[in-house]
């Protein structure tokens, strides 16, 4: 594998892939053909941009902003990317910013291989913005290079990009990245075209470019000239195998991406039945399997396709979502008993299928073996798992204490596993006269008040300016006429009218 | 007369509690004086901060102050200790030091065992017991302090407020400890309530609506009504605060501290050892004997300094300048009283006194009540000795530095309440740093609109409410630059002492002018560039020509030197090198020393903003006759052709002609230091300009002393400063004039200073013939030496110091190794000098290897396959075969050059374009000489210098360098909004407009900017040559 490299792509775990096979190291001609398209606009294209108006997507460097792509409107007022922030506003003081989102690039580089796949099979991902594709066995179906390269071409029609062929997924890549248009089939004609490539266009490290520069190194072709031990010795043998890659001396791996990979795996059961009991031991022979596959694929899950299939066209749907993505077939299989307790099938059944559409890149639980905490935490997130299994999703939630002075915000529903309250605030509520119920809406109570006999002294409460809710308040505890115990309050700003807020018990 | 009860606040939190209380002290004083408390306590946590400010407002309105202090122990007692008099008072400071002095910068500590070895008797104690506190400590408080201690009782209206009444009152009883009404006050009016929260945001580092239960639940923290507080407490309660404050009868007036006294030896006064040390200077100043008008003012001084006591305050200085001058560090002193011929026979100034007579009207004076003021200027790489030993000598107890408040300014405004507001990160960078404060802040919304920014939204008008209180809000304490504070007794009991940010560093809590206001003596201490560059001159001279100079024996008043000046060829030369200071010398031609101290005072804001300037040189050019509005002013003018132009001349018409009283004009005085930052100039606007028509000086007139006023304010320039400033510029000028090769060395030997970098001094120094010759391993030192040379100037080499990213010990190995003899090689100056790669590189970045690696490339190329010794293993050997690297090309080696020794000796990188910019019709910056004024003319050049000056209302100035010289740009504000980007972002800048001449100086004035930067980075075209 090719990790040493700067330019090497990024992976994350979440993307299933298989490896291009090498090719054979001492083929001549009839090799691999890769076709690289770069779309330098990419991380641009963020949905909340501003049309019309210069726009830039900055990124954090160090301790300050410095811009990271810049729209063409910008790029005209001379905004270039690697500019610090402040340097753009004082050429641009319009200029409209959004903080880089590599995620939302790599979706959209996800999105482009979608599209991509209708020519290869094989597509790797060059990350940030680029993609590879081997085109070798398509050309034929395409008819031949050129319209094969204007079909795809055709294909991103809303997109400014470069495109360039080569034997070499990294010479490829390297092409495209400098936007050197270029199809180069003939592996021997590789250095003449990339030796006028400027070492800091390569995807090298700054620090390694910058090294090589003081030696009047500024090229590929620089590069080239040096005698290979001296170069290694100074500058690592990993720029040596970066050359000798591009150049295809040494193999240039890259990981397949394919995208949208799925599980689904199905049992045939011997005996028909609806024994639960039966089920089960067929579902936990498929469980496993699963687990083996998000295992393998260093992944979970949280959304589970069960299918209990009666005859070839029937089947009842068991959809098991999970609060907390899982891959423990021991797990996910306890829930399913509670759910299958609570399912009534209208007919045996005679094959079970398991599907999983979407997985996600496997986080590893806090695994402190002495920590008490979390692993009440996996109890109490267990049980309550049991509980939505068995009456649903939507009928359970939790209240929540909130540090806010003002009561009618001091509390809020949410659903469970939501909640973080903090001990400050649990001990701030502890030394608060509050009653134990609140009204949804405080009820005027202009005629009644005469009526009421005040058994403590105000409490002012007034906060909340800041999110434009500005109360000021002064609450006491009153008996009412017919003896129950009223939380009520006079609003100090709106002519000191009263109002009954809750009840004591 | 009213008929509520009489009450007097004694727990009062103000800003000086940082980031909690939310008003000023002045503001609290004046709120309870409004109020008709009988009396108010400030009493900040752990802090006398605020109390001198405290005082100045009280004794203005007239109410009492009692000054105290919040703690809380370790285990979390609290309490809040009130001086009753000036024993108490010094305890209370003691202890405070104590529990600063024990924990970091800006923090305390005291536990209980501490507090209770060394309590503070004699003061008051409120304890501020709640629900959780225990009867066991108010025992313990009531013993530790008989009779002194009561309970506070704070009504704030929160929740459960009567079990908490009720438990107090049973603590009372039960400790037999009587209670008193407290408002536990953050603040002086309740709508500072959204001020008070937002400190609480930038305290936490939070934003408001994720603060919860930290903000406090209601605003009734304010000083509150008689009547509201009649309504809370019982009569009682009321009634014991005002026991209290009869109780607390002390004032920071009663505080006198006294100079050291342990300078005057046995058998002697300090008068009488003053009078001694100046009659032995004096012989030594003149061994002829003094003319007799000097010997008048010596003793007219004397008799002053006897009469106000301020004999050991002189001996002070004198014995700081003692000590510097026997370790050869050379000093100079300034300010009111540093200029007298005291001090010049003391050593403490090298102003002769007979050389003019103007200066010393404004000694220290019998009718203003002002202390004298002398700042000493000492070399600044050698600034600590002094300071070291001025710990040493007095001890830590009794010295320590004046602090100055830190307090927000506009920027640092908007960050934090913007933050605290939840704006994110980027949108507060871009609202802070994108405005310009200086359009005042009633444009802030107009300039937040420009910014693309809502000014109508609620958010943004929250913003610019908060900003514009919490500016000048004090953030924390920091170190005065170099203001000393020396006692004859233990300085802690005079003004609590804490940590500064720099270890085995300690600061007051109070800052200048609070010591002011108490009429306390401070020494400042500062750091120089100048100094230190005059002395490494006076050392280099004397290396190679064997003749010592000092500042003493430098020629006066050489006419070589004033014509040199006159040129304004003052590159590197003290105060007139700046651009500003650049263009006046030809305009003002000074001539002699005089001159000299004009021309430093006039390029300054003041000046300028009063519209001084432009009278002075027609009256000056005999363009304009001199007159003087009375006689009475002609006498404070005369010296200046009738236009002020000095702070004291400002500060002497507002007592002649507006009938200013010497107080007056002192507070005056401090307002404008002040006024950027607090306002509060308006009144004696209106004072100045009816005193001045009243007595019938036309309203123009006044109204410039004013807006001179305004311009004095944050560089405030008297008339005792210029007067030593010039004489350090008349003194390097002549090093320069003379000896340009050993001034720039030193130059660069002490930098950073000055307004020029490395490559501009060297530039200047090629200019007047000095040869420079590069680094080179081989026989360059750390610092820039001499070395012989064929031409009358020895030649400059560059030393090791130039270089970046190279150790100093790794430099100070080479040299050392050399002493065995050349290096042969790079493996052979690696394994001597022990050098490590960073070394290694840097000296191949700075081109230092050449004589034993070759050109740069080279000698890169070597220095990184250099593998270094280790403890067990020899450094490996490789036979590497010759390696084929490009020559660097001219540019290459420029831009190398100049990343790596910040200059280049190899030709001006705009020469290198010289032919180009020929095509285009550009100008070598000398040639514009020739030229003659509203001429159509194109220059080029680096852009060494973009300044713009708050005087001149949006003008940008831009100096562009070429290889002939400095071409001066002026962008009027169209132009810099049209051609912005060009402005801003080249660094190889085309300008095109028209040649303005105005008494030999030259401006370009801009009509079109060209960004040509693109030709600087064209490192990647080359051509082929191997070599």
């Amino acid at each position: 594998m090719n990790a040493n490299l700067n330019i090497a792509p990024k992976f994350t775990p979440a993307e299933f892939e298989s490896y291009v096979e090498p090719a054979a190291e001492n083929l001549s001609t009839t090799e691999h053909i890769w076709l690289c398209i770069c779309f330098p606009e990419l991380a641009l294209q963020i949905p909340a941009r501003e049309q019309g108006m210069p726009f830039a997507v900055i990124e954090q460097q160090k301790n300050r902003h410095v811009i990271y792509a810049a729209c063409n409107i910008a790029q005209s007022q001379g905004i270039t990317p690697g500019m610090p922030l402040n340097a753009a506003y004082a050429l641009c003081r319009n200029l409209r910013v959004c903080m880089r989102d590599a995620t939302f690039e790599r979706k959209k580089l996800e999105q482009l291989t979608r599209q991509a796949a209708h020519f290869t099979p094989s597509i790797a991902l060059q990350e940030p913005d680029a993609l590879l594709m081997e085109v070798s066995s398509s050309l034929k179906l395409f008819g031949g290079m050129e319209k094969l390269q204007n079909h795809v071409r055709d294909t991103f029609p809303e997109y400014d990009f470069s495109l360039s062929v080569a034997p070499t997924p990294t010479a490829a890549w390297l092409l495209a990245h400098n936007g050197l248009e270029k199809t180069i089939i003939d592996k021997a004609s590789l250095k003449s075209v990339l030796g006028e490539i400027a070492l800091i266009d390569t995807g090298l490290s700054m620090k390694l470019v910058e090294g090589l520069s003081k030696s009047g190194l500024y090229t590929l072709r620089d590069l080239w000239r040096l005698p290979r031990d001296g170069l290694a010795r100074r500058f690592g043998v990993s720029l040596l195998e970066f050359l000798d890659r591009a150049c295809a001396i040494q193999p240039d791996l890259r990981r397949v991406f394919i995208p949208g990979v799925r599980f689904k795996v199905e049992l045939e059961l011997l005996v028909h039945s609806d024994s639960a009991h039966l089920l089960l031991i067929a579902l936990g022979k498929l469980l496993e399997q699963a687990e083996e596959f998000l295992r393998s694929h260093d992944a979970m899950t949280d959304t589970l396709n069960i299918e209990l299939w009666h005859d070839h066209s029937t089947h009842t749907p068991l959809p098991i979502r999970l609060q907390k993505a899982a891959r423990q077939a021991e797990h996910f299989l306890s829930i399913i008993t509670e759910r299958l307790d609570h399912l009534t099938l209208p007919h045996t059944v005679e094959r079970v299928t398991l599907r999983i559409d979407q997985v996600l890149p496997y986080a590893e639980p806090h695994a402190d073996l002495f920590d008490k905490r979390e692993s009440d935490k996996q109890d109490w997130q267990q049980l309550t798992e049991l509980i939505k299994a068995r009456i649903g999703n939507e009928k359970i939630y939790c209240v929540q204490t909130i540090a806010d002075h003002r009561p009618e915000r001091a509390w809020q529903y949410c659903s469970i596993g939501k909640t973080h309250n903090n001990s400050n605030t649990q001990t701030w509520i502890k030394t608060l006269h509050r009653p134990t119920g609140l009204l949804s809406q405080a009820q005027p109570i202009a005629a009644d008040r005469k009526k009421l006999k005040f058994i403590t002294n105000a409490e002012r409460i007034e906060g909340g300016w800041w999110d434009d809710n500005d109360v000021c308040r002064d609450y006491y505890v009153a008996v009412s006429a017919k003896g129950s115990r009223w939380w009520v309050y006079r609003d100090l700003k709106q002519d000191n009218r009263w109002y009954l807020h809750g009840l004591f018990t | 007369m009213d008929c509520l009860p009489d009450y007097a606040e004694l727990h009062v939190t103000s800003n000086f509690t940082f980031l909690h209380g939310a008003s000023h002290p002045e503001e609290l004083v004046k709120q309870a004086c409004t109020l008709g408390y009988r009396a108010i306590a400030i009493t900040d946590e752990c802090s006398l901060s605020g109390v001198v400010r405290a005082h100045v407002a009280a004794k203005a309105c007239g109410i009492k102050l009692i000054i105290g202090s919040e703690l809380k122990l370790d285990d979390g007692l609290r309490c809040v200790l009130l001086a009753t008099d000036r024993a108490s008072y010094g305890r209370l400071s003691r202890l405070i030091t104590h529990a600063r002095r024990n924990a970091d910068k800006g923090e305390y500590r005291l536990g209980r065992e501490e507090f209770r070895s060394m309590p503070p008797e004699g003061c008051i104690v409120l304890w501020l017991a709640d629900e959780n506190s225990q009867v066991k400590d108010g025992v313990w408080l009531a013993k530790l302090f008989p009779q002194r201690v009561w309970i506070a009782v704070t009504r704030l209206l929160l929740s459960n407020e009567s079990a908490y009444l009720e438990y107090i009152e049973q603590l009372s009883v039960t400790c037999d400890l009587p209670r008193v009404a407290c408002g536990g006050v953050h603040m002086h009016k309740r709508e500072r309530r959204v001020l008070q929260d937002t400190l609480t945001a930038i305290r936490l580092n939070k934003p408001l609506n994720e603060l919860g239960f930290d903000l406090f639940p209601n605003g009734e923290r304010y000083l509150r009504s008689r009547e509201k507080l009649a309504s809370l407490y019982s009569l009682k309660l009321l009634e014991q605060t005002i026991a209290i404050a009869s109780l607390c009868n002390f004032s920071l007036d009663e505080l006198r501290y006294e100079y050291p006294k342990e300078l005057v030896p046995a058998g002697h006064t300090p008068a009488s050892w003053l009078r001694r040390l100046t009659e032995q200077g004096a012989n030594k100043r003149w061994p002829q004997g003094a003319i007799k008008k000097v010997k008048t003012q010596i003793e007219h001084e004397l008799k002053l300094i006897a009469e106000l006591q301020y004999e050991s305050y002189f001996l002070t200085v004198h014995d700081i300048v003692r000590f510097a001058r026997e370790r050869g560090i050379l000093c100079q002193g300034r300010g009111s009283a540093a200029n007298s011929a005291v001090c010049y026979c003391l050593g403490i100034t090298e102003v002769n006194p007979s050389l003019t007579e103007l200066l010393f009207e404004r000694f220290i004076s019998r009718e203003r009540d002002e202390p004298p003021d002398i700042d000493v200027d000492f070399e600044h790489e050698r600034r600590e000795e002094v300071i070291q030993y001025i710990y040493r000598y007095y001890g830590r107890e009794r010295t320590a530095l004046a602090a100055t408040v830190i307090t927000y300014q506009f920027r640092s405004a908007v960050r934090d309440v913007g933050k605290a507001l939840g704006f994110c990160l980027e949108q507060v960078n871009r609202l802070s740093k994108s405005i310009q404060w200086w359009d005042g802040l009633d444009r802030l919304t107009t300039q937040f609109e420009e910014h693309g920014f809502d000014g109508a939204n609620p958010k943004i008008k929250k913003l610019i409410d908060l900003v514009s209180v919490i500016i000048g809000f004090p953030r924390h304490l920091s170190q005065h630059v170099g203001g000393f504070v020396i006692a004859e007794g233990d300085l802690s009991e005079l003004v609590p002492i804490e940590n500064a940010a720099m270890p085995e560093r300690t600061v007051i809590q109070w800052e200048k002018d609070d010591l002011e206001s108490l009429g306390l003596l401070k020494v400042d201490v500062l750091g120089l560039g100048m100094l230190s560059a005059i002395r490494k001159s006076f050392d280099l001279i004397e290396g190679y020509k064997g003749k010592r100079w000092s500042m003493d024996s430098i020629p006066k008043e050489d006419p070589e030197v004033y014509a040199m000046m006159q040129k304004a060829d003052t590159v590197g030369v003290f105060q007139i090198e700046s651009r500003a200071q650049m263009s006046m010398l030809p305009r003002l031609k000074p001539a002699n020393y005089y001159d000299l101290v004009i021309q430093i005072a006039i390029v300054r804001p003041g000046p300028i903003q009063g519209d001084m300037v432009h009278p002075y040189l027609r009256r000056r050019n005999r363009e304009e006759a001199v007159d003087y509005p009375s006689e009475a002013v002609q006498q404070i003018l005369q010296r200046t052709l009738g236009v002020p132009i000095f702070q004291e001349q400002v500060m002497q018409i507002a007592m002649v002609a507006a009938g200013f009283s010497p107080g007056e004009s002192d507070q005056l005085r401090r307002s404008m230091a002040a006024w950027k930052r607090r306002g509060g100039l308006e009144p004696y606007e209106r004072k100045l300009v009816d005193g001045m028509q009243a007595r019938g000086y036309p309203i123009e007139f006044a109204q410039r002393i004013f807006q001179q006023i305004k311009g004095f304010g944050d560089y405030g320039f008297p008339e005792s400063h210029s007067a030593s400033f010039a004489l350090l510029a008349y003194v390097s000028s002549w090093l320069k004039c003379y000896e340009p090769a050993a001034f720039t060395c030193a130059l660069l030997n002490s930098q950073p200073m000055g307004f020029y970098r490395p490559a501009q001094l060297v530039n200047d120094a090629r200019r007047h013939d000095v040869e420079i010759r590069p680094v080179d391993v081989q026989t360059s030192h750390w610092d820039c030496t001499l070395e012989p040379s064929r031409t009358k100037q020895p030649a400059l080499r560059l030393g090791l110091r130039m270089v970046k990213g190279l150790s100093r010990n790794g430099a100070d190995e080479i040299v050392c190794q050399r002493n065995d003899g050349h290096f042969r090689n790079v493996q052979d100056l690696t394994q001597r000098a022990q050098l490590n790669k960073k070394d290694l590189e840097a000296l191949a970045a700075a081109n230092a290897l050449t004589r034993i690696a070759g050109h740069r490339h080279k000698a890169y190329w070597e220095v990184s396959g250099v593998e270094p010794a280790t403890d067990i293993l020899p450094a490996p050997q490789f036979n590497e075969g010759e390696v084929l690297l490009y020559k660097p090309q001219e540019e290459e080696n420029i831009i190398a050059d100049y990343a790596s020794t910040g200059l280049t000796l190899g030709r001006h990188p705009v020469a290198l374009y010289r032919d180009r910019l020929n095509d285009i019709g550009v100008h070598p910056a000398q040639k514009l000489t020739h030229l003659s004024n509203g001429c159509v003319a194109s220059v080029a050049g680096l852009v060494v210098n973009r300044q713009r000056p708050m005087t001149a209302s949006g003008v940008i100035f831009v100096t562009l360098e070429d290889e002939t010289g400095h071409a001066n740009i002026v962008v009027w504000p169209k132009v810099v909004e049209a051609q912005r980007r060009n402005l801003i972002g080249a660094r190889l800048l085309v300008v095109h407009g028209t040649v303005q001449i105005e008494s030999d100086v030259i401006h370009v004035i801009a009509k079109r900017l060209d960004d040509y930067s693109k030709w600087l980075g064209t490192l990647r075209t080359r051509s082929r040559d191997f070599h």
